[in-house]
């Protein structure tokens, strides 16, 4: 190969990467300006944890253990408890409840599997992904923190809608 | 015993077995699986669930593999696409008023249903019509009923009756209504909860456990229990350093008990974890002054510099040491050895009610294990009422007479329950007992015997024509009350009983769950017994070390003789009336906390085995011995092993010659010590003691003529069962709550005087 | 659990036992004395005892059941077994006037929704309820075997046959 087709070939080469590079610069741009504008995020998106109540605002956990055993990294811990109370006065929907319901999200690995293996719905992913904490023993999460009447929602993130085509950029490529 | 072998073709596989096998058990043990929730071995046939459908060639229909005899040539299907189609019907048929609440029942992750449903999978549910329903309710303090959930299998009411023999729960209604339950609601029964163990769904649930735990995060650990001489196996769950339940469930233990327990081993547990436990070690400076926490290594340096200058002053004899039969192997033998070879002293003494020394000299024929006593043909109780003391050799005794047909005779001054099952019930006069082992041994006496027991003398005939015209084993079951001659000459009575076609076997009846282990290991009574221990503190005696407490009975009108103690040194679990006056309190671990063995009444060597970690400060007791002679200058050598102490028993005590551990792993074949068989020897002298013995008993006491009720002795409040609030409750009187859908224990409360009824140490 | 669902009688009313069993006339106490006879197995007279018990006392109540499981030397709950499993056998109290109207196939065919409808409305119950005055109770039974002339009911022991709403009317009105 002489040393003039590779100069030329090497000169197409960088044009034709320029033009992918300037043919971005008129686009709208990805970056986003986090934190002065929220993040949006996929409907499913795993971030903290969130434990559901029902209508009526009765816990839906019932303390079976399911996620716990599901967890591939151990990383939550329960503690049921018999509600003796009549339906109405109930902390759960049903006489069984979580007394303690702890994830530790130094462990946690946002499989979804407790997701999964929730029978009542009680447990799912919520948006919240700004664990990072000062010591370490904050990252462990009680139930406080995690029912979705107490959890405290960042205001950095916005869902997007479930027909948004948020990422087809990433799909052309 | 010659069987008769016939032949059975099972899915094209010739299979040789005895006449008489039934087809579910041969296709089971021949490794073709059959699905079935009534089917339990060694109960009445039920045939309701339909599950076990087999066909059989030349017979119509498809036929329920639990009801069939083998007979000769038949030739048998046990999978195919018509008897799947079947069973999967049947299934769906069970689960047409099963709610599908498996995340709160406390059954769910070991539920039959739930396993076959996982198992064949791809189950749909065509029913659209309502399921019935009932709410959650508590058949008593230790049951709970969700009767939605039954399969109507009938297994419960088949073992309250046949184990049992208490009848206490029964299915009410009919067709698609028909409910388990008892009449008024109310379980009045000894709360066995054996119910709750053979129950294949949720419908029958341990109320105590209710909702604390899942069985799959549970560490299970085969165990010994810690309550009766029995010994029953038992499978302890523990999680995070607690234990949350006791379980003879057969997936996880296989023992001697099969998933028989009585409420003590199922329920007795909560006493391991709970708050009251001594947490360290405490020393009390100063007589008359307060218990001070303490370092286990001030503690013990204490006890030792004690005992050395009361040796030095008062001479070696001055030490008693005192054992409990509740303690392992291991921890009686070290003491014994801790006593005898370093202390040197003559004074060490248990703390059992039943001295059976003078038996086991004598002994003339093996110990009957529980399996001979359900197979056995004769069964001679004297006196004892296993159906409350040792509930394992009560519901043996029922099966064997229910369903073997054994002739059972008993000697008794209460009508006891298991008199329904007796086939003689000789009413004797209390204190009357003794007698009766003259009139096993021939019939000169019985003028006299008959009338000390007040009885006709035909009645004593009757019990020789009985013995002598039955075959098979004949066992005879005694309890404490008879007096050492007329233990010895009992033991000697095999030579004189057996036949051709017979063999003798005994079957003792001690109160502990190491009573016999702790005589094996030498731990008796020394020169003393502990009454005269306790007669003789201040004077022969000024320090005594005890690895337990002295009972209640034992101490009664003594407390005065403790606090003449120079030291005391003691042993516990918990604060009782012997370690108020302790000088030093050491904390014990436990059974569910330590490794050692048990010897039953069996003779049966099981093994206890660590489930959690000692809790607070506590350490087994053999280790505590094993520091204090480390600290008077003696090492033992055995390190942190329980298994080394072990070891040098098999080497020292005959009867466990050869045993090591892991020869005692597998708790479904246990080991029999081998005691040794006395020659036979003339008994003469011990019959004419016993004879002039009976002579001079009192013909005035009354017969009691009240049957006990269910649960006088089991309910008992004593040290450990004080700690499980359930226990309280059934103490008194086993109340009827307000509401049956809540537990009891958030209705009735607790009152003092109730509390103050427990009796404090001795159990 | 939102479905609420049907209610299992035999288990909804809580008993509380008395002391003491019933007792009887020494008349009964004969009759009872003569079924035993009868069986080389005591429990084999539960049935007989257990209409007798009912026809004297009502209804087999607390006292009687003790008494039964006395004289057969049974349990309690062999009795309350039993007793659950026949529709005969009543273990709560009923009315003067029992009314068992059949609602097996053919009476259901026949028009037995209808009857059944009248019935409660006329008394103003429900069925396995008792009216206020305790003149009448209501229940439904499987088959009494009078399909031919269906539909029917009975009130205490006499059948009555191809109803009509109309006749129910006449039947309720004409009792004493």
């Amino acid at each position: 190969m002489s040393i003039i087709t590779d100069v030329i070939q090497s000169t197409k080469a960088i044009i034709q990467g320029m033009g992918v590079t300037l043919s971005y610069i008129p686009k709208r741009k990805w970056t986003v300006q986090y934190p002065e504008e929220p993040v949006t995020v996929q409907p499913r998106y795993r971030g903290q944890h969130l434990l559901h109540v029902d209508e009526n605002g009765k816990e839906k956990c019932v303390a079976c253990f399911l996620c716990a055993a599901a967890c591939p990294s151990e990383c939550i811990y329960i503690i049921a408890k018999d509600d003796p109370r009549s339906p109405a006065e109930r902390t759960g929907v049903d006489e069984r409840f979580a007394e303690v319901y702890n994830i530790d999200y130094g462990r946690c690995i946002f499989c979804g599997y407790c997701v999964e293996a929730c029978p009542k719905d009680a447990i799912t992913h919520g948006y919240n992904f700004e664990l990072s904490v000062y010591n370490r023993a904050d990252l462990l999460k009680t139930k406080t923190d995690l029912l979705i009447t107490t959890q405290l929602q960042s205001k950095n993130y916005r869902v997007a809608f479930s027909d948004e085509d948020v990422d087809s950029e990433y799909k052309e490529v | 015993m010659t069987q008769d072998v016939i032949k059975v073709t099972i899915n094209n596989k010739d299979i040789q077995v005895p006449k008489g096998a039934r087809l579910i058990e041969v296709c089971r043990d021949s490794g073709f699986d059959i699905p079935s929730f009534c089917y339990y071995s060694d109960l009445a046939l039920q045939a309701s669930c339909r599950m076990c459908l087999v066909r059989i060639e030349k017979m119509p229909k498809l036929q329920t593999s639990c009801t069939i005899t083998c007979t000769d040539g038949m030739v048998v299907t046990t999978q195919s696409e018509e008897i799947e189609k079947a069973q999967r019907a049947m299934v769906e048929f069970l689960l047409a008023n099963h709610p599908l609440d498996c995340p709160v029942c406390d059954r769910g992750g070991e539920c039959e249903l739930q396993e076959m449903a996982f198992d064949w999978g791809g189950l749909e549910e065509r029913f659209t019509e309502k399921k019935n329903y009932y709410a959650e309710r508590y058949l008593s303090p230790m049951v709970a009923n969700d009767p939605q959930r039954c399969i109507l299998c009938k297994r419960c009411t088949r073992v309250c009756d046949e184990w049992m023999g208490e009848d206490a729960i029964e299915a009410g209604g009919r067709g698609a209504n028909t409910v388990i339950g008892t009449y008024g609601g109310w379980l009045d029964c000894s709360q066995c909860g054996n119910c709750i163990e053979v129950c294949p769904t949720g419908t029958l649930l341990d109320a105590t456990y209710r909702h604390q735990a899942r069985p799959w995060e549970l560490a299970q650990t085969v165990s010994t229990c810690t309550y009766c001489s029995d010994g029953c196996q038992m499978s302890l769950g523990a999680r995070g350093g607690e234990l949350m339940r006791v379980v003879a469930r057969d997936r996880y233990v296989n023992g001697l008990n099969g998933e028989f327990l009585c409420i003590k081993g199922r329920f007795g547990h909560p006493f391991v974890n709970h708050e009251a436990r001594i947490r360290t070690p405490m020393i009390r400076y100063k007589k008359g002054g307060k218990l001070i926490p303490a370092t286990w290594d001030d503690a013990i340096r204490h006890v030792a510099s004690k005992l050395d200058s009361i040796a030095n002053k008062h001479g070696r004899n001055s030490i008693g040491i005192v054992g409990s039969p509740r303690l392992t192997n291991e921890a009686l033998y070290l003491l014994k050895k801790f006593a005898t070879d370093l202390i040197g002293t003559d004074n060490y003494a248990v703390t059992d009610s039943v001295n059976l020394t003078p038996f086991f000299a004598n002994l003339g024929a093996p110990l009957a294990t529980h399996r001979d006593i359900r197979y056995a043909k004769t069964i001679v109780l004297i006196g004892g009422e296993p159906e409350e003391l040792q509930p394992l050799t009560g519901k043996q005794i029922r099966q064997a007479v229910r369903n073997g047909g054994a002739r059972l005779i008993i000697f008794n001054s209460v009508p006891i329950r298991l008199r329904e099952q007796a086939s003689q019930f000789i009413h004797i006069r209390p204190g009357a007992e003794e007698a009766a082992v003259l009139a096993l041994a021939g019939g000169a006496t019985d003028s006299l015997v008959s009338r000390k027991m007040g009885i006709e003398t035909a009645e004593l005939e009757k019990v020789r024509g009985t013995i002598n015209e039955t075959e098979g084993d004949l066992i005879i079951m005694f309890d404490g009350s008879l007096s050492a001659a007329a233990q010895s000459a009992l033991a000697q009575l095999s030579y004189l009983l057996r036949a051709d076609n017979r063999r003798v076997l005994f079957h003792p009846l001690p109160l502990y769950n190491n009573s016999i282990g702790a005589l094996d290991m030498g731990m008796t009574n020394g020169a003393i017994d502990v009454t005269q221990m306790l007669d003789a503190a201040g004077r022969g005696i000024r320090a005594v070390c005890v690895a337990g407490s002295f009972l209640p009975e034992q101490l009664r009108g003594r407390e005065e003789s403790l606090a003449k103690l120079d030291f005391l040194m003691v042993q516990e679990l918990f604060e009782t009336d012997t370690t108020s006056f302790a000088d030093v309190v050491l904390p014990a671990a436990s059974f569910a906390e330590i490794d050692g063995t048990f010897t039953n009444n069996d003779g049966f060597v099981q093994r206890v085995r660590q489930s959690i970690p000692p809790v607070n400060q506590s350490k087994a007791d053999w280790m505590i011995t094993d520091q204090l002679a480390r600290e008077l200058g003696v090492e033992f050598g055995f390190g942190m092993s329980a298994s080394a102490v072990f070891n040098e028993i098999a080497m020292q005590v005959p009867g466990y010659a050869g045993l090591r551990y892991p020869l005692l792993k597998d708790e479904s074949k246990p080991v029999q010590v081998k005691h040794d068989i006395a020659v036979q020897r003339d008994i003469s002298n011990e019959l004419e003691t016993v004879r002039t013995a009976v002579e001079q008993m009192d013909e005035s006491p009354e017969k009691h003529n009240d049957t006990p009720d269910v649960g006088h002795e089991l309910f008992k409040i004593r040290t450990l069962t004080d700690k499980v609030a359930q226990f309280h409750l059934l103490a008194a009187g086993n109340p009827r709550p307000e509401s049956l859908n809540v537990s009891p224990l958030y209705q009735i409360t607790l009152s003092d005087d109730l509390r103050a009824e427990a009796v404090v140490a001795g159990d | 659990m939102s479905q609420q669902l049907t209610q299992i009688r035999p288990l909804s009313q809580p008993v509380h036992m008395p002391d003491e069993p019933a007792t009887f006339s020494a008349a009964v106490e004969a009759e009872i004395d003569g079924h035993l006879a009868k069986y080389p197995v005591k429990r084999s007279a539960i049935l007989p005892l257990m209409f007798i018990v009912q026809r004297e006392r009502g209804y087999l109540d607390p006292a009687g059941v003790l008494y039964l499981a006395n004289r057969l030397a049974l349990r309690v709950t062999d009795i309350w077994e039993v007793a659950t499993f026949y529709s005969m056998i009543q273990t709560r109290p009923v009315g003067k006037y029992h009314i068992q109207i059949c609602k097996t196939l053919s009476c259901k065919i026949l028009g037995e929704p209808l009857i059944t409808e009248r019935v409660c409305k006329k008394l103003g119950i429900k069925p396995g309820e008792t009216t206020a005055d305790g003149r009448f109770t209501v229940s439904m039974v499987e088959c009494l075997g009078s399909c031919g002339t269906a539909p029917m009911f009975q009130i205490n022991f006499d059948y009555h046959e191809n109803l009509t709403p109309e006749k129910v009317d006449r039947i309720l009105d004409s009792l004493p």
